[in-house]
C-alpha cells in the first residue's frame, strides 16, 4: 500500500523536464540567447564564463537537438561564429520555463 | 564627457585672446577627434574582447522608444525651465539652482539607464562646480568665477577614471581567438 505512487503530485512533472535544457551550462547559454537575436562565440564565452572546450560540447548538443543554429564565418583569417536560437529552441525554452515555474510555485513555503 | 566638461574649465581662460565664440568653437575639432577615437577603440579593442550581440527587434524598439521619451522629456523641461526663468527675470541664484538641477537630472538619468553609478558622482561634481566656483571667486578671488579650478578638477577626475578603467579592462580581457584556450 505504501509503494503506491502519489497520483498527480506536482513534482512528478519534473521527470518530463527537458534534460537538454536542464544542464546548468546549457541552461545558462539558452537563457542568455533567449533575450537576444544573435550573438557571436566570444560574447557567449564572456557571458557564460565557459571555456572554449566546454562551450563547444554544449553547443554541439544544443545544435543536434535543433535548439540553436551556428553560422560559421571568418573575420580576416580568424574563425567567427554567430549563434542563433531557433524557433524550436525558443518554444522548448518557454515550455521548460513554464513547467519549472509551475512546479516551484506549487511547493509550500 | 570629460572633454566636454573641459570646455567649461578652459574656455574662460581663452576668452581674452579668442573671444566668446572662438574660445568655445576651438573645442569642436577636439570633440570630433574624441568621437573618432571612441569609434576606433570600440572597433579594435572592445568588440574583439567582448564579442558581438544583436538584441531582438522588440527589445531594440523598446530601448529606442525609451531613449526618445527621455530625450523629449529632458529637452522639454530644459526649454520650459529656461523660458520660465527668462520670463521671471530670475536672479542669478535661481538660475544657478536651475542649472544645477538640470546637471543632476541629466547625469542621474544617464547613470540609471546605463547602470553606471559613478555617473551620479560625476553629476554631483559638475553640479557643484559653478556653486563652489562662485564661492572661490567671492571669497578667495579665484579668476573667472573659479570655473577653471572647479570644472578642471571635475574633468580631470572623469578623464583619469575613464583612462584607468580602460587600461584595467585591457589588462583583464585579452582578445580571444575562437577555439584557442
Amino acid at each position: 500500500m505504501t509503494d503506491e505512487p502519489m497520483v498527480d503530485h506536482p513534482l512528478q512533472q519534473l521527470t518530463d523536464i527537458d534534460q537538454v535544457i536542464h544542464a546548468p551550462a546549457r541552461l545558462m547559454i539558452l537563457s542568455y540567447r533567449y533575450v537576444v537575436e544573435s550573438a557571436d562565440y566570444v560574447f557567449v564565452m564572456r557571458t557564460t564564463g565557459l571555456t572554449w572546450g566546454n562551450l563547444a560540447t554544449h553547443l554541439n548538443k544544443l545544435e543536434e537537438e535543433g535548439y540553436v543554429e551556428v553560422q560559421k564565418m571568418h573575420k580576416g583569417k580568424k574563425p567567427h561564429s554567430i549563434l542563433r536560437m531557433t524557433e524550436k529552441g525558443r518554444s522548448a525554452f518557454r515550455s521548460y520555463k513554464k513547467m519549472l515555474k509551475q512546479v516551484l510555485d506549487d511547493l509550500p513555503e | 564627457m570629460g572633454l566636454f566638461i573641459l570646455e567649461f574649465a578652459v574656455a574662460p581662460l581663452l576668452t581674452t585672446s579668442l573671444g566668446d565664440f572662438g574660445s568655445s568653437f576651438i573645442f569642436l575639432p577636439i570633440w570630433a577627434l574624441a568621437t573618432v577615437m571612441i569609434l576606433l577603440i570600440k572597433h579594435h579593442n572592445l568588440t574583439p574582447r567582448m564579442g558581438i550581440v544583436r538584441l531582438r527587434l522588440t527589445r531594440q524598439v523598446r530601448l529606442f522608444r525609451l531613449s526618445i521619451a527621455l530625450l523629449i522629456a529632458l529637452v522639454f523641461f530644459f526649454i520650459t525651465g529656461t523660458l520660465a526663468l527668462m520670463e521671471m527675470n530670475a536672479s542669478i541664484v535661481l538660475r544657478t539652482i536651475f542649472m544645477v538641477a538640470m546637471a543632476l537630472i541629466i547625469f542621474s538619468v544617464a547613470a540609471h539607464v546605463l547602470q553606471q553609478n559613478r555617473l551620479f558622482l560625476y553629476g554631483c561634481m559638475v553640479a557643484l562646480a559653478p556653486i563652489l566656483g562662485e564661492w572661490l571667486w567671492v571669497n578667495l578671488g579665484v579668476v573667472h568665477h573659479g570655473y577653471p579650478l572647479t570644472f578642471g578638477i571635475a574633468c580631470l577626475t572623469i578623464i583619469t577614471t575613464g583612462i584607468t578603467k580602460f587600461i584595467l579592462f585591457l589588462k583583464r580581457y585579452t582578445i580571444p581567438v575562437e577555439g584557442m584556450e
